[in-house]
């Protein structure tokens, strides 16, 4: 793997209009050499117009894009050295495999043998050998969709753009070529721009993730800031499940902030600097940081409530509790075969720790 | 299902398959090849035959080739600009071929605006013959056949993803040279489509080389008429019929070979399963298609890098892509190639001249104050209006339920049966005229109202067909089944649900049969007999006297009429359309 740092791709205050509908909102974007940035986000959020903005598919009403040091906004599409894997693949049907992984390399003007050695080693690669001379329509969904990436690497593009590239497939399929990706990137070294909008593709394969809503960067970090230290609402939202209290913050001090529940209870939890003091803000607490105490337990915050209903998962087993106040929590435990499963009605003490809950400003 | 094939076994499939019989016998009623051994061995029809197919072919390539680029623009442009584009295609597509060759008249003729205009900027010392000669023919037959060339390609090229030609972009091939190696090679079974149908509507066309054509342009299917009506040849008539249908069949067939699909369906699917091709032929075709392919891609590449020497490509300006102007600019000259000249006719009517001239002289409604005055002409008008709104009820009572049926049942042969009910709309309408005069004869049906509905309702079903099948397939079928698990009977669910959603769809339906009938001249040609002529047979017949500024002035009243129910027609559709599009939200 390449050393990260250089910049390989940025785009600086994007903004792009359709008719009264504003896609991109002025956005700001470094990808590094090697990195794995994911743009995240609900349909109609800019994701999918940033990415074809920066492969040149689409122009910005303003704003720059920058390849590799070299200022391309308005630059055609075969001026870029950018790979994209579309969504549904866009293997072009009159053409065999073979030959569909060959047009890169026709189009930069390769020898016969240059482009038949080629074609058979990315067919290797994505683990296809044997299929180069089927059409398109005669392949599996996972199988074009590898084809896809084949034809997009076989000319060795410093940064690969994908556009939901597995979002035909099935879940296990879908889950196998997340690692298959991943696995390719680390190999290449590749710098990939990948957008989705499904959260646990983007935690499971990213460097950093881009959360993007309405046109703008929501928040931009690794998958465990994004979990672990949300800025909003909507990211706390998004990503993950998450139980959001209504409390008054009443002090801080250094990295603890101090702060009331509706049932008066005080608790404890994580400063957040972008959070004002004094103020009516909403408390995060995840659902698997919330656990049922035993009688004799005790933890920095608590919550009391009643038990509604339980909900057997699998892995985990998730009770939802109605607090005193009315308002409801979710809690989630791994399922063990020893833990005291409470019926709905029982009364029940919620603990979490304090650095497991996140200030956020109200919305 | 069984209204529609019963009415196409009695009304098309018997007269025509009556009348090919007849080619095979003599007078005596032995069997024998006497007609086919007449239309061969006089010099005079192989000659007639040679130049049908020869302006056939020619007006095909010219139809698709400078089609092609209007075709690709409206395929690819906004869907805004898409829809207006169209129209401008399709208010020509609809508008009768005799008006539209009228309005060649008045541009081309000795006195026609063209002439006026060169003359009197200097480029010519006297008038040119722009007319009664080839080029005359050929402009107006490619100007009446380029719609059904335009609109078959788009068809075709708006099922092909745009995101091909971005790929093909972001994979490092140029504009043009995504053009040449993956739109064009994805657009062919379009354009093939396209010139199969011009080209077998050209080789039954009798009104422009009549109008516009010099005498040596004669078309055998103005020999068949003189056959029919002057002599009573029916054998004869058969032979040309089998003639016509032998060359139609023999394209259909090439067509089917060449990509693997019927040409009723071209554009009911994707091209993507397109790549089969078998036997040899069919190798050897693609293998040259390709190689051309391939070599103007390298050329057009080339061009392309020369250009970026003159006009850099810049990185930090938005520029103006020099192909979509140029795509533009010859795009808009076609769409007024199409669209323009009817407009000349209208003038014209309201000129005091006594005859045809640009321009036209001070303002007179004298014209058509002659043509109310005119008792042949008032009859002619109302019996064109009974005979269209009768053929158009009738088409929808057998086309409607038919549509219903080929969209939702999976009946045993059903390809037969839509190749049946799409047949008359491929077959010349003039060898459905000759069958249905004989049939006639002997039913005594000729110059009656009701032969003439039951006619035009033969060749306006198809139209219905495919109108309804288009909007049928867009309508969610879920909401029937919801219907009915919220108790309503199959009876309710069509009344409150189906109908109210296609409504619209079937009103066009039922107008565009209108137009087809109000427009319909082969058939009333044979089967209106000599004194209860319809509206265009009139037109005909004083046409081929003279084209006088009365002729005109009923061109005018026809032009706006068919216009304004063709624009009616049309924005139905649309919303039709949009209308039994029920957004369904994706699943994540």
């Amino acid at each position: 793997m390449k050393k990260a740092g250089a910049s390989k791709l940025s785009v600086r205050a994007l903004r792009k209009e359709y008719g009264a509908v504003k896609a991109l909102a002025g956005v700001d974007l470094e990808l590094k050499e090697g990195e794995f940035i994911t743009l995240l986000g609900p349909s109609g959020s800019g994701k999918s117009t940033m990415l074809m903005i920066i492969a040149g598919l689409a122009r910005p009403d303003s704003g720059e894009v920058w390849i590799d040091g070299r200022l391309s906004t308005f630059l055609p599409p075969h001026k870029r050295e950018i790979g994209v894997v579309f969504q549904n693949y866009a293997l072009f049907p009159h053409l065999t495999v073979y030959e569909n992984i060959a047009f890169p390399l026709r189009m930069r003007r390769r020898t016969r043998a240059q482009i038949d050695q080629e074609v058979a080693r990315v067919l290797g690669i994505v683990q296809l050998p044997g299929m180069a001379h089927r059409y398109p329509r005669e392949l599996s969904g996972g199988q074009q969709q590898r084809i896809a990436l084949a034809r997009c690497m076989v000319y060795q593009p410093p940064i690969i753009l994908m556009d939901e590239p597995l979002g035909a497939l099935d879940k296990k399929l879908r889950q196998q070529l997340q690692l298959e990706i991943r696995r390719l990137h680390q190999q290449f070294g590749i710098s990939v721009l990948y957008v989705t909008h499904d959260q646990e593709e983007a935690l499971a394969m990213s460097d950093r993730i881009c959360l993007m809503n309405e046109g703008v960067i929501e928040q931009i970090g690794t998958p465990a800031d994004l979990y672990f230290r949300p800025r909003s609402e909507f990211a706390a939202d998004f990503l993950g499940e998450s139980n959001l209290l209504n409390v008054d913050l009443l002090s801080t001090d250094g990295d603890v902030a101090h702060v009331r529940a509706a049932d008066g209870s005080l608790l404890r939890a994580a400063r957040n600097h972008a959070v004002a003091d004094d103020r009516r803000i909403r408390l995060l607490v995840r659902p698997e940081t919330l656990r049922l105490l035993a009688a004799n337990e005790s933890a920095d915050n608590t919550l009391t409530g009643v038990v509604r209903d339980v909900i057997l998962l699998g892995q985990v087993t998730k009770y939802f509790v109605t607090l005193h106040d009315g308002s409801e929590v979710s809690a989630a435990a791994l399922t063990e075969s020893g833990l005291p499963v409470r019926a709905p009605g029982t009364p029940v003490r919620l603990g979490f720790a304090a650095d497991c809950a996140v200030c956020l400003p109200a919305r | 299902m069984v209204p529609v094939v019963a009415f196409l076994l009695v009304l098309f499939v018997y007269p025509v398959g009556q009348l090919l019989w007849l080619s095979f016998v003599d007078s005596a009623g032995e069997l024998s090849l006497t007609h086919y051994a007449r239309l061969f061995s006089t010099s005079t029809y192989v000659r007639v035959l040679g130049v049908t197919f020869e302006i056939a072919a020619w007006t095909t390539v010219i139809s698709v080739v400078a089609g092609y680029p209007l075709a690709y623009l409206i395929a690819t442009t906004r869907p805004g600009v898409r829809g207006v584009l169209i129209l401008f295609v399709l208010v020509p597509f609809w508008t009768s071929f005799l008006v539209r060759t009228f309005a060649w008249l008045v541009l081309l003729g000795r006195n026609g605006a063209i002439n006026n205009w060169m003359t009197s900027l200097g480029l010519t010392d006297g008038p040119l013959p722009l007319i009664y000669n080839r080029a005359g023919v050929l402009i107006g037959m490619v100007h009446a056949l380029m719609p059904v060339a335009v609109l078959t390609m788009v068809a075709v090229m708006r099922t092909i993803d745009p995101a091909f030609s971005g790929a093909a972009g972001t994979l490092g091939a140029r504009g043009s040279q995504a053009f040449w190696r993956i739109y064009l090679p994805l657009s062919m079974p379009g354009v093939a489509a396209g010139a199969l149908l011009v080209f077998v509507l050209s080789l039954g066309f009798f009104i422009t080389p009549a109008l516009l054509g010099s005498g040596r342009e004669i078309l055998i299917a103005q020999v068949i008429i003189e056959q029919i009506e002057q002599m009573l040849n029916w054998g004869f008539g058969g032979a040309v019929s089998v003639l016509f249908l032998a060359a139609t069949l023999a394209v259909l067939y090439l067509y089917e070979k060449v990509f693997g699909r019927p040409v009723a369906l071209h554009a009911a699917s994707s091209p993507a399963s397109v790549a089969q091709r078998n036997g040899a032929f069919e190798r050897l075709v693609s293998r040259v298609g390709h190689g051309l392919v391939i070599a103007l891609s390298g050329v057009s590449g080339q061009i392309g890098r020369m250009l970026e020497h003159i006009r850099p490509i810049s990185a930090a300006r938005r520029q103006l892509p020099l192909s979509r102007l140029v795509l533009w600019f010859v795009g808009m000259v076609t769409l007024v190639f199409l669209a323009a000249p009817s407009l000349f006719v209208i003038p014209v009517s309201f000129s005091e001249a006594a005859y045809i001239q640009w321009p036209p002289i001070g303002f007179t409604l004298e014209n058509y104050r002659l043509v109310l005055a005119d008792s042949a002409y008032v009859g002619a008008m109302l019996r064109s209006l009974v005979v269209g709104l009768g053929s158009a009820a009738l088409a929808m009572a057998i086309g409607v339920p038919a549509a219903f049926g080929l969209v939702r049942r999976d009946l045993p042969g059903k390809r037969a049966i839509l190749a049946m009910a799409l047949a008359p709309m491929i077959l010349p309408h003039i060898v459905i005229a000759i069958a249905l005069f004989f049939l006639y004869a002997k039913l005594g049906l000729v110059g009656t109202v009701l032969g003439l509905i039951l006619g035009h309702a033969c060749i306006s079903v198809p139209f219905v067909i495919v109108t309804l099948m288009a909007v049928l397939s867009t309508y969610d079928e879920r909401l029937d089944y919801a219907a009915w698990s919220l108790g309503a009977n199959r009876w309710q669910a069509l009344r409150r649900i189906t109908l109210p959603i296609i409504l619209p769809g079937i009103i066009a339906a039922f107008l565009f049969a209108f137009v087809i009938s109000l427009d319909e001249l082969s058939i009333s040609l044979f089967i209106s007999g000599g004194t209860r002529p319809t509206l265009p047979k009139q037109l005909w017949v004083d046409s081929m006297l003279r084209v006088s500024p009365v002729v005109t002035a009923v061109a005018t009243v026809v032009l706006v009429f068919v216009t304004t129910v063709i624009l009616i027609a049309e924005f139905t559709r649309r919303w039709a359309e949009r209308r039994s599009k029920v957004q369904f939200p994706e699943a994540a």
